[in-house]
């Protein structure tokens, strides 16, 4: 098990690579693929921001999560970099599959109520600037 | 039979389908406020229940349904989280961008709600094969158009690089004609150029959602 230096340092690195990929899509042409993209790293940016567990357990399985989630666009990025015009006709039903598992751990965790909550409050999505 | 005409069918085009479903209440710090177009969401549902009411039938065509589900409601979510009153309602400052999973939020209650309509009784979803012969009449028709005023004008405000509407626009309209059935929309590709499609006969009619609360409910 990590010490909890070693996830400070896991959960930085989790938040600059999440906000390099959202850097990196921030141009792509508005669509529904392009709008999961961004609205669910932006949800991880934000859940990160929140994480403040205890729990170190808990924590290494959120940040495990996140970080297979987050790895998984590496792929993508380097093939939109070439053809973004393919983005509209992708099939993403892995990432959304595995993006409710992100939601849910992160729902269950306290951390962030999951973004498909029919009773979340928008004010947990805005962060201080 | 309605007030606008002796039909007893009418077409939805991409924007009249997504005013209609967006229109969601959220909790926002402890109160409630409601996202909807303010132009357009509530033109589109009192006109729809009128049509209800009256036994008319709704249809769209599946490329409609195909391109709202790809772009369509995505563009409509970010020129409105773009709009300074939606930047108010949310309470934050207009310099900054609404979170982009607020965003992704507010499209997938949108497409849910598309997929609900898609179950209603009175809304029909066609699998229309397009009529290339119809589709280049309407081409020509438009780029007939192209060196006047209007179109012009037209074409600057829509900062557009042909005069035609998009495939999917030239299909509704040969689907209007073929099947006697008028097109509720509020795009000026077809309302700028309203009375010239009818009199040319490209399409069977063409009700601007934007008149349609002169109705009698």
């Amino acid at each position: 098990m990590k010490s909890l230096e070693e996830f400070a340092k896991l959960k930085r690195q989790l938040i600059v690579e999440n906000e390099f990929l959202l850097k990196d899509f921030q141009d792509l042409e508005p669509s529904s693929n392009s709008v999961f993209i961004l609205g669910t790293l932006d949800y991880c940016r934000i859940a990160l921001k929140k994480e403040n567990l205890d729990d170190i357990v808990k924590k290494g399985h959120l940040f495990s999560v996140m970080e297979g989630y987050i790895g998984k666009y590496d792929a993508l990025q380097e093939l939109l970099k070439e053809n973004p015009e393919t983005l509209v006709g992708l099939r993403l039903e892995q990432f959304k599959e595995d993006f409710e598992q992100v939601q849910n751990i992160c729902s269950e965790y306290g951390v962030l109520s999951a973004l498909y909550d029919e009773n979340l409050d928008l004010s947990e999505l805005l962060l201080e600037e | 039979m309605s007030c606008y005409g002796n039909f007893n069918k009418i077409l939805y085009d991409t924007n009249s389908i997504i005013y209609y479903c967006f229109n969601h209440t959220e909790k926002l710090g402890g109160n409630i406020v409601h996202f909807r177009v303010i132009e357009f969401t509530n033109k589109s549902i009192n006109f729809t229940q009128y049509l209800i009411n009256n036994n008319v039938r709704i249809e769209t065509i599946i490329q409609v349904i195909n391109e709202i589900l790809d772009k369509g409601v995505a563009k409509i979510v970010e020129e409105y989280c773009n709009d300074g009153q939606t930047k108010d309602l949310i309470g934050i400052s207009r310099s900054r961008e609404i979170p982009r999973a607020i965003k992704l939020r507010l499209v997938k209650k949108t497409e849910d709600k598309i997929n609900e309509l898609r179950k209603k009784s009175w809304f029909s979803v066609i699998n229309y094969s397009q009529n290339r012969e119809a589709i280049g009449a309407i081409k020509d028709f438009y780029r007939s158009l192209e060196s006047t005023v209007k179109m012009i004008a037209h074409m600057r405000i829509k900062n557009k690089s042909v005069p035609w509407p998009s495939s999917v626009d030239m299909m509704l309209l040969a689907y209007s004609k073929e099947n006697g059935v008028p097109i509720l929309t509020n795009d000026t590709d077809f309302t700028n150029f309203k009375e010239e499609l009818q009199t040319a006969a490209l399409c069977f009619g063409i009700i601007e959602l934007s008149e349609t609360s002169m109705i009698r409910r």
